[in-house]
């Protein structure tokens, strides 16, 4: 065994797996879609809000997502990497309906994402202030980024792996390291940290 | 190698992919003994990492003040999917099974003959074997049977992530070993091609029992002991951060620990000797720190 030394601070796959679909094994296809709604229904709903899906419509598109999870399962089509699927499958969704309607609702979007948000209670009045001014600044910056540069962030906060990203945005692993290496960069720059 | 390495940083791309565990084997090794001798690329690493961690929460909290709760979505998704299989449900209510179409069926009907012949032949090699006519027939199964192995963990877990417990044949009685490839119909001279495998390893709180132990072969198939000890260190790794429960790690490596690793490491097939996909591996223990300043 390896020591269990953990330093999770240190620990970058810490994202990577948070979220992660873990299926248990012997489920029926329903329940186990379930189980899989259940996780990853929040962060499909971010990414397809930060998309710039609005929430109804968001929900819906998720519905259909999982409904085709359901049928795929039911053929016995291949369950590697169901999470990855899942993600590409609302990630297309997502852009299609977004075309065609011509990004209306990104713009309101934004602007969502950079008003409400939760706040940490256990920090003073002067702490919650120059930590909302530092959230709303790495959003900020991340808005500001190329389109693929910004999925890549979205994804890998949901807990996403590189492979992960590369299989949902069509893209290759060098591209995802590029873009994410860019990202951070830039996010670093205007006080990540 | 070790030379160059000290001169030649780490570009934070290969920092990414390294900590992925998306680069070859040997090249995270260089990585890690680049990280553990440079404290300039252990500072980026850092700074990386801090830098996703914060953006992340920014990216969560600002979205998270919008979701409505997921409990009425998940009740219609519930709906449509008992809406989308009609059949199956008053099927299954009459006790005839599960609705199947027609491609569906034959494909079923042909695993169910495939696996009756495999079992046919597993236990004819084991007949075979019992009349002591062929023991070398008996192949190298990367799968423990079931009846003979079910798994078994300690009653009283200790805390695995404190002490981790080692997995130690040698704590293991000869009789009791020797009993293991008895009960598998082998021969315990082949003893060095196996590991006598906890199914359910120690540091997950499985115990020394005969029913949680079973010949592994090393080598002799794909899925062999060694990538088998990968799941086991990611299994306590995840448990010990706290991204599964102790159960549910002992239920996943004892039901079938070659569809876990397929699932916890997302691959079809078994990674070369992948370390760890976890960055802590690349972060060089304090002792080595110490020992290279």
């Amino acid at each position: 065994m390896s020591s269990p030394a953990q330093d999770t601070t240190l620990n970058l796959a810490v994202l990577g797996t948070a979220e992660a679909a873990l299926p248990e094994i012997g489920l029926s296809s329903e329940n186990e879609v379930v189980l899989m709604f259940d996780q990853l229904r929040n962060p499909l709903l971010r990414y397809t809000m930060s998309l710039g899906i609005g929430i109804s419509d968001g929900e819906d598109l998720i519905q259909e997502v999982f409904l085709s999870l359901f049928r795929h399962l039911q053929l016995g089509r291949p369950r590697s990497n169901l999470r990855g699927w899942v993600f590409r499958v609302a990630h297309n969704l997502a852009l299609k309906q977004r075309n065609s309607r011509q990004k209306r609702n990104a713009v309101a979007l934004s602007e969502a994402l950079l008003g409400e948000r939760q706040i940490d209670p256990s920090l003073s009045p002067e702490e919650q202030l120059a930590d909302t001014q530092r959230q709303k600044l790495l959003v900020a910056v991340m808005l500001a980024l190329p389109e693929v540069d910004q999925n890549c962030l979205r994804l890998r906060a949901e807990g996403l792996r590189y492979r992960e990203i590369a299989e949902v945005l069509g893209i290759s692993l060098g591209a995802v390291s590029n873009s994410l290496t860019r990202a951070f960069e830039r996010l670093n720059r205007a006080g990540g940290r | 190698m070790q030379e160059e390495n000290l001169f030649t940083h780490i570009s934070a791309q290969e920092l990414l992919l390294a900590a992925d565990s998306e680069l070859p084997a040997e090249r995270i090794a260089e990585v890690q003994s680049h990280l553990a001798s440079c404290e300039e690329c252990r500072a980026r690493l850092r700074q990386i990492d801090e830098t996703s961690i914060a953006f992340a929460s920014a990216y969560r909290s600002a979205a998270d003040a919008n979701l409505p709760d997921p409990a009425p979505a998940r009740r219609v998704l519930r709906e449509s999917i008992s809406r989308s299989q009609p059949s199956r449900w008053s099927l299954s209510r009459l006790g005839l099974g599960e609705f199947l179409p027609g491609r569906q069926w034959a494909y079923n009907a042909a695993i169910v003959v495939f696996a009756a012949l495999a079992i046919a032949l597993t236990y004819r090699q084991v007949w075979l074997s019992n009349s002591g006519k062929s023991i070398a027939q008996v192949d190298a199964a990367p799968l423990p049977r079931p009846s003979l192995t079910p798994g078994a963990s300690v009653a009283v877990p200790t805390n695995v992530c404190l002490a981790a417990q080692r997995e130690d044949p040698a704590r293991i009685p000869a009789s009791e070993r020797e009993e293991v490839f008895r009960e598998y119909g082998m021969d315990y001279q082949q003893a060095k091609h196996y590991e006598l495998d906890h199914l359910i390893t120690p540091a997950l709180g499985g115990s020394d029992d005969i029913q949680n132990l079973w010949p592994e072969p090393y080598d002799s198939t794909e899925w062999n002991a060694h990538v088998k000890d990968q799941l086991e260190n990611l299994l306590h790794q995840m448990v010990c951060s706290g991204q599964i429960d102790l159960p549910t790690a002992q239920h996943d490596i004892a039901s079938n620990w070659i569809e876990a690793y397929k699932r916890y490491f997302h691959t079809e097939r078994p990674l070369p000797s992948a370390p760890q996909p976890a960055v802590t591996m690349l972060w060089p223990q304090p002792a080595d720190v110490r020992r290279t300043s």
